[in-house]
């Protein structure tokens, strides 16, 4: 518990953390801020050409009517997983090293899953439409196929979202009392009247601590429930098709395994630059880094078992279609997103692993990076190429990325980063009420 | 026993969180109503707390949300009048909706308990303990209970109470 504790005392630390939101008006958010703006631009700039001329604008053909959007979709809601898996996982198993990064690894969570709710609509065919997708009475008389992975999709992203909505303010409300009363006392009626709206009325009492803490004890669990079904509801979507490539029963826990890694990854990115820029390094401590590291080599080892797995009943099934789309996937004309994901997927766990690497936070960031993009690839390369190179040769083709493509792929990143800037400008991105209840346990 | 309209509410502010537990401990020992309040929370008062649980609430969730939505691909297989792929009646691909849409219900009915049994969401109902917000903030910790005067004064003369400045 040692490497837990920090210096500062209960009251400094809780000023310190109360007083984020403002500090976040150094320069370097500002720049982060306006680049994250400028992206999110494009983005929507994207999303008014998509609305307007349809998929077309993508490089989709006949043959490849899945690309990049359903990549993104399956990257985010991967990216989604570690938020959850910090808030439910290791509170259910009382890893108390949690409470510096459940706050910021939960909005993760949630914003990555607004990102990724948003792909599977722009993908469909009328995307203004997308509301047909609800289940509710019209006058056409026509249901949403409840039968349909695309309608499992609408409700485990809904289901999923209002999850980790309820989760993160639940956490929040302690925190938003703290802040009214910090506003109250500084003499800032506006901004304690909106803290005393969103602190729901919370006294602190030791009933209302009781219900909270049952409330997140079962929230957990019904969280643990969900990011397993989640994400092997994503991969359904894949695995109920008979394309090559897809058909495999191997698919939902090496989805769960791979979003789990890449979700981690992604808390890397975000708090190794946040514990500097913020001066969080009492609170996020080297100690958290290479707790994720741990976990991610746990995960990241799990990916690479899905793949020699994968890899091994592609040869041992015998099938000509499965085995020619292997052919294809790792020697075509798309081998370098095959080599890529292989490269970086299977070697990052064992660099990952070397004890060297733990006090090194530059190499961690850069293989967090690194993994971002491995597990990209691997979601292209499991969309792309096995469409590209199905049971009928003579349809083969492959597929070529337009300029709308990359704007949605960096549209959204710049979206996500957007999102996160404005939440560590108004929201305390450590959780301030567990971080004094773990000062005093430690 | 004196009557509940003798009784008033008697605060006091204390500094360290052992006085806070001990004197909450006196209070539950004479079976005396009292709250504590604080910036977190302080598991030693957790036995002394009401039976108080949001489980049924949960379970009555869970139930509504399996009805709900397996009703919900019954209607949509039954009712409809028309059938595009076949909506049979009892399909195994109704399973995922069914598990997400009962999950999201267990959510909701996770939010309901919350919010009722934690006495939340009443911004209309002035209540005398937000008040005392500022202690709390200050890192300091504010023990309530309802007392009539004979019984403060008892509690006043006991050493756990000694700690903790009357407001």
């Amino acid at each position: 518990m040692k490497s837990l504790q920090t210096r500062l005392s209960a009251q400094e630390l809780q000023n310190n953390l109360a007083d984020w939101s403002r500090k976040t008006h150094a320069l370097w958010w500002w720049v982060l801020f306006l680049v994250a703006a400028a992206l999110s631009s494009v983005f929507f700039f994207g999303i008014w050409v998509l609305f307007s001329q349809g998929v077309g604008i993508w490089g989709l053909n006949q043959q490849v009517n899945w690309a990049f959007a359903i990549t993104n979709f399956v990257w985010w809601i991967g990216i989604g997983h570690a938020g959850t898996f910090i808030s439910a996982f290791l509170l259910i198993t009382r890893q108390k090293w949690r409470s510096s990064i459940n706050r910021s690894a939960e909005a993760m969570t949630l914003i990555a899953i607004a990102c990724a709710g948003l792909f599977p609509i722009f993908h469909l065919g009328r995307p203004g439409l997308f509301y047909w997708l609800i289940p509710y009475p019209t006058n056409f008389s026509v249901w949403a196929q409840l039968k349909s992975s695309l309608v499992w999709d609408l409700l485990a992203i809904t289901s999923y979202l209002v999850l980790s909505l309820v989760f993160w303010y639940i956490g929040l409300i302690p925190d938003f009392k703290l802040l009214y009363e910090r506003a109250r006392k500084q003499g800032s009626p506006l901004r304690a009247r909106i803290y005393r709206i969103l602190s729901w009325g919370w006294l602190g009492s030791d009933r209302q601590w009781k219900i909270h803490s049952e409330s997140s004890r079962l929230l957990s669990g019904i969280a643990i429930a969900l990011v397993i079904s989640v994400h092997s509801i994503v991969s359904t979507d894949f695995a109920i098709g008979v394309e090559p490539g897809w058909h495999s029963t191997v698919f939902p826990p090496y989805f769960v395994a791979g979003a789990i890694y890449s979700g981690f990854a992604m808390v890397l990115t975000l708090l190794i630059p946040l514990r500097s820029y913020m001066g969080l390094k009492d609170v996020i401590t080297l100690y958290h880094f290479d707790c994720i590291r741990k976990l991610m080599v746990v995960s990241g080892l799990i990916v690479g078992y899905g793949y020699l797995l994968e890899h091994f009943l592609i040869w041992y099934s015998n099938h000509p279609g499965e085995i020619q789309m292997q052919i294809q996937r790792s020697t075509g004309p798309q081998a370098w997103a095959y080599w890529g994901m292989m490269v970086l997927n299977l070697m990052i766990p064992v660099v990952l692993s070397l004890w060297k690497i733990k006090t090194s936070l530059k190499a961690l960031f850069v293989l967090s990076l690194l993994v971002n993009l491995g597990m990209w690839l691997e979601r292209y390369v499991i969309v792309v190429t096995s469409i590209s190179f199905d049971f009928l040769p003579a349809a083969w083709e492959t597929f070529s990325p337009t300029l709308y493509d990359w704007i949605f792929l960096f549209g959204s990143a710049g979206f996500f980063f957007f999102i996160f800037l404005l939440f560590l400008r108004f929201v305390p991105p450590v959780s301030i009420w567990e971080m004094k209840e773990l000062r005093d346990e430690v | 026993m004196k009557s509940e309209e003798s009784q008033m509410s008697y605060y006091w502010v204390v500094e360290s969180r052992e006085d806070a537990v001990r004197m909450a401990r006196q209070l539950h020992l004479r079976s005396i109503s009292f709250s504590v309040l604080s910036s977190y929370p302080l598991k030693e008062l957790e036995a002394y707390q009401e039976k108080n649980s949001i489980a049924p609430w949960v379970f009555a969730g869970g139930l509504i949300g399996v009805a709900a939505s397996y009703g919900l691909c019954l209607w949509a297989s039954f009712a409809y009048p028309l059938n595009i792929a076949g909506q049979s009646l009892h399909n195994i691909a109704y399973a995922p909706p069914i598990y997400v849409m009962t999950i999201l219900f267990l959510t909701l009915s996770v939010l309901a308990g919350f919010c009722y049994l934690g006495d939340l969401m009443k911004w209309n109902s002035a209540r005398w303990e937000e008040q005392l917000g500022h202690w709390v903030e200050d890192g300091r910790y504010v023990v309530q209970a309802r007392l009539d005067p004979d019984q403060a004064r008892f509690f006043e003369t006991q050493s756990d109470f000694k700690g903790g400045r009357n407001v």
